[in-house]
């Protein structure tokens, strides 16, 4: 046998063997590129079943096969340090309770929770412009942005939800925090406005420490998400309709250290109700109620 | 055409390798790695029914003087092994007599079973009898004869057993000069003996046995049981990579799926899973005492001086469940906590779970060493006057449902330490009392 004969066999030999072990190395993500994880017919049984339950589905599912991690995160204390630091400037007196310590400026006055969440109070109100409702979503969320951006309360890495109103001039704007595109459901600003007055904002915010790619897995659908949801909340006895859903990270408030932060699908229903179901387990995860109770003045 | 040839198969073996070293020591693929999580758990095996129940106390009188055995007191666990043996042993109906025990006969045991002794097909004890759960054994014994006094809970309904004389000699034999050696003579509460406590009129609930001498405690360093927690999570969750995790800033660990939320602290664990709350609980009285030793052999295991003190059944509308609690003794002295070893379960499985358990650490004597507790009735009567200070409405009647001596655990200096106190709780209020001076100790400072 020759040389280049016996090279021909072994590059043959390599080749084969390079095959076999890629295979079995990469086989589920190769299955991963060609899979769905909501088949046509699953979308068309999800349909029917949240039809048949009253709801209806009026945005498009992502049908990708999907995997995410755990997001590790702590309450952001060095901005919340920031934001208190412009009160201690303004000459706010400080008053503490067992869970929260109140700074009073002038015309308003900080909040801190344990915690971590935020509550500046005005009084009197802020105006902002005149004949502020009447203004149209876009320009009423920049003059809401500029004035945050301007009094060093608007975060970097934050994106606009939704905005709700009432029929008695109430405007609330929603924003979410976000962490390399995805959100972070439980990182919130909230800002209230009374007729063409900022009222109150309430801030919740966290610092991402790392996620952790060792725990990476595969989550569950969106349409396994919306069955969950039909399967725990039950039918509906007003026709109600599926706005969004979306995935991201979210995680009720903690009065800790730091805390790991699980996927989560955002079902966001009509009238801005919203539920989150754990990517992972499937379960739905309890939102937590914001405290009221504000330390009395000394 | 060689020379591509050489660099081609140079490059497919380096290739070959560097897979090799991926598919042996690199990441796995996440599919695999939830697979991988289905491991076999090395825990506790349960115990048997027999070993379940311990009586709460075992209560020997000889010639007119009182004395009490209590968990982890010498004696104990030999005069409860001979009767929970007899009680195997025995054919019922051979045994079982219409006619109580004769008059001039002496009651010399009295085993007090709380949790309540099942009995009857199917279990341990009088196999070949009817179903029935006890409260009381008591032994009877003239110059001929020993007789098993049987008192069923919930009704007056007693049953008597004569036993055979290889039985009775059994039971003769423990009663040597050994057994009551160092041992103080106790006295059951009465109505009437604790009417002497002038200007309060105070009922016995329940029976309850205090020493009519001196005792001596130990004043004990106390460790806190060390539970393997990455075991300790596996058990509570089966894909524990689901579970996402909060530190807490007072360095506990809180690991939740959203649906069921284990924390674990550096003396102890406390587990809940809310949903599982509306259920029944279908399962008979039996089988609960098993779930019991199950439960707690599998998450953490079950130490040899914890003894469960109750299993009941409670609940309030569709949600019924089984109660079952433990406590750790030393030498006859309960050691306290301020959230006791606990388990709720019911047909679903385990609602909620408490694990504080303290055990001492090779019995170091600090300070003086011993502690000579106050009789005890000047602590009934710093008790009652406590009451009486903090009772918002004055009551005609006080019960004293409680009364016992025993360790509750402080921590000062770095070190936990067993405090010997009086436990007395009278119309429903608990008062710890230091045992020798009956200095009141504030729940707040307790672990």
């Amino acid at each position: 046998m020759n040389l280049g004969r016996a090279k021909s066999i072994l590059i043959i030999a390599f080749a084969g063997l390079n095959l076999f072990l890629g295979y079995h190395l990469f086989w589920p993500d190769f299955g991963r590129l060609t899979r769905v994880s909501v088949t046509a017919e699953d979308l068309r049984a999800i349909e029917v079943l949240l039809n048949d339950n009253n709801y209806f589905l009026q945005t498009n599912l992502d049908r990708s096969i999907q995997v995410s991690d755990f997001l590790i995160a702590t309450p952001a204390r060095s901005f919340q340090g920031e934001i208190l630091q412009g009160f201690v400037k303004k000459g706010a007196r400080v008053t503490e309770s067992e869970h929260a310590t109140a700074y009073r400026a002038e015309e308003e006055t900080a909040v801190v929770y344990s915690s971590g969440l935020i509550r500046v109070i005005y009084e009197p109100g802020v105006i902002l412009a005149e004949n502020f409702p009447g203004l149209e979503k876009r320009r009423l969320k920049e003059i809401v942005e500029t004035y945050l951006t301007e009094e060093q309360l608007m975060p970097e890495e934050i994106a606009f939800d939704y905005i709700e109103k009432s029929e008695a001039g109430y405007i609330t704007l929603y924003y979410h925090q976000t962490y390399k595109e995805m959100p972070i459901y439980a990182g919130q600003l909230q800002v209230f406005i009374d007729s063409d007055q900022l009222t109150r904002i309430e801030l919740y915010w966290l610092e991402p420490v790392e996620r952790l790619p060792l725990r990476e897995m595969e989550v569950i659908s969106a349409a396994e998400a919306l069955k969950n949801l039909v399967d725990q909340l039950g039918a509906s006895p007003e026709p109600r309709y599926i706005k969004d859903i979306e995935l991201g990270y979210f995680s009720g408030e903690y009065d800790a250290e730091k805390w790991e932060m699980p996927p989560v699908w955002r079902i966001m229903l009509d009238s801005n109700e919203h539920h989150y179901i754990n990517a992972f387990t499937g379960n739905i995860e309890q939102e937590s109620a914001m405290p009221e109770q504000i330390p009395l003045q000394n | 055409m060689e020379k591509i040839k050489s660099i081609l198969l140079f490059l497919l073996f380096g290739l070959s390798l560097l897979l090799t070293y991926q598919l042996w020591y690199g990441e796995m693929p996440a599919q695999l790695l939830e697979e991988d999580v289905y491991e076999r758990l090395m825990v506790e095996e349960p115990r048997p029914l027999e070993n379940v129940i311990m009586p709460e106390l075992i209560v020997s009188s000889v010639e007119g003087d009182t004395y009490v055995f209590k968990k982890g007191e010498n004696g104990y666990e030999s005069l409860w092994e001979e009767l929970s043996f007899t009680l195997q042993q025995l054919s019922f109906y051979e045994a079982v007599e219409e006619a109580m025990p004769p008059a001039d006969s002496n009651k010399v045991l009295t085993y007090y079973l709380q949790p309540e002794l099942p009995v009857g097909e199917g279990l341990p004890w009088l196999g070949n009898a009817i179903y029935a759960e006890l409260e009381m054994i008591e032994l009877y014994t003239d110059n001929a004869n020993k007789w098993l006094v049987l008192s069923e809970a919930g009704n007056n309904h007693k049953t008597n057993l004569l036993l055979s004389s290889d039985k009775a000699k059994r039971f003769n034999q423990l009663f040597d000069e050994a057994l009551f050696e160092n041992k103080a003579r106790h006295t059951r509460l009465t109505n009437e003996n604790i009417a002497m406590l002038s200007g309060y009129d105070l009922e016995i609930s329940g029976s309850i046995y205090v020493p009519q001498e001196s005792i001596y405690l130990d004043e004990v360093i106390l460790k806190p049981e060390d539970l393997d927690h990455d075991l300790i999570l596996k058990t509570f969750f089966i894909d524990y990579n689901m579970a996402r995790i909060i530190e807490e800033k007072d360095g506990g660990l809180i690991y939740t799926d959203g649906e069921k939320g284990l924390r674990l602290t550096e003396f102890g664990l406390e587990y809940s899973s809310p949903r599982k709350e509306t259920g029944s609980a279908t399962v008979t009285y039996p089988e609960a005492l098993f779930n019991s030793s199950s439960l707690i052999s599998y998450h953490g295991g079950w130490p040899e001086d914890l003894r469960l003190d109750e299993l009941s059944l409670s609940g309030w509308g569709r949600t019924i469940h089984y109660n079952a609690e433990w406590c750790m003794y030393y030498a006859g002295f309960p050691i306290l906590v301020k959230q006791p070893t606990k388990a709720l379960f019911n047909d679903s499985g385990l609602i909620y779970y408490t694990r504080f358990i303290f055990a001492p650490d090779d019995v170091i004597m600090v300070g003086e060493g011993q502690k000579t507790a106050a009789m005890w009735y000047d602590a009934l009567e710093k008790a009652a006057n406590l009451f009486k200070d903090q009772a918002s409405e004055s009551e005609n009647v006080l019960h004293l449902e409680e009364m016992r001596l025993g360790y509750v655990v402080t921590n000062s200096s770095g070190h936990y330490r067993g405090e010997p106190v009086w436990r007395i709780k009278i119309s429903g209020e608990t008062f710890t009392l230091q045992a020798d001076q009956l200095n009141s100790v504030d729940e707040e400072d307790l672990l």
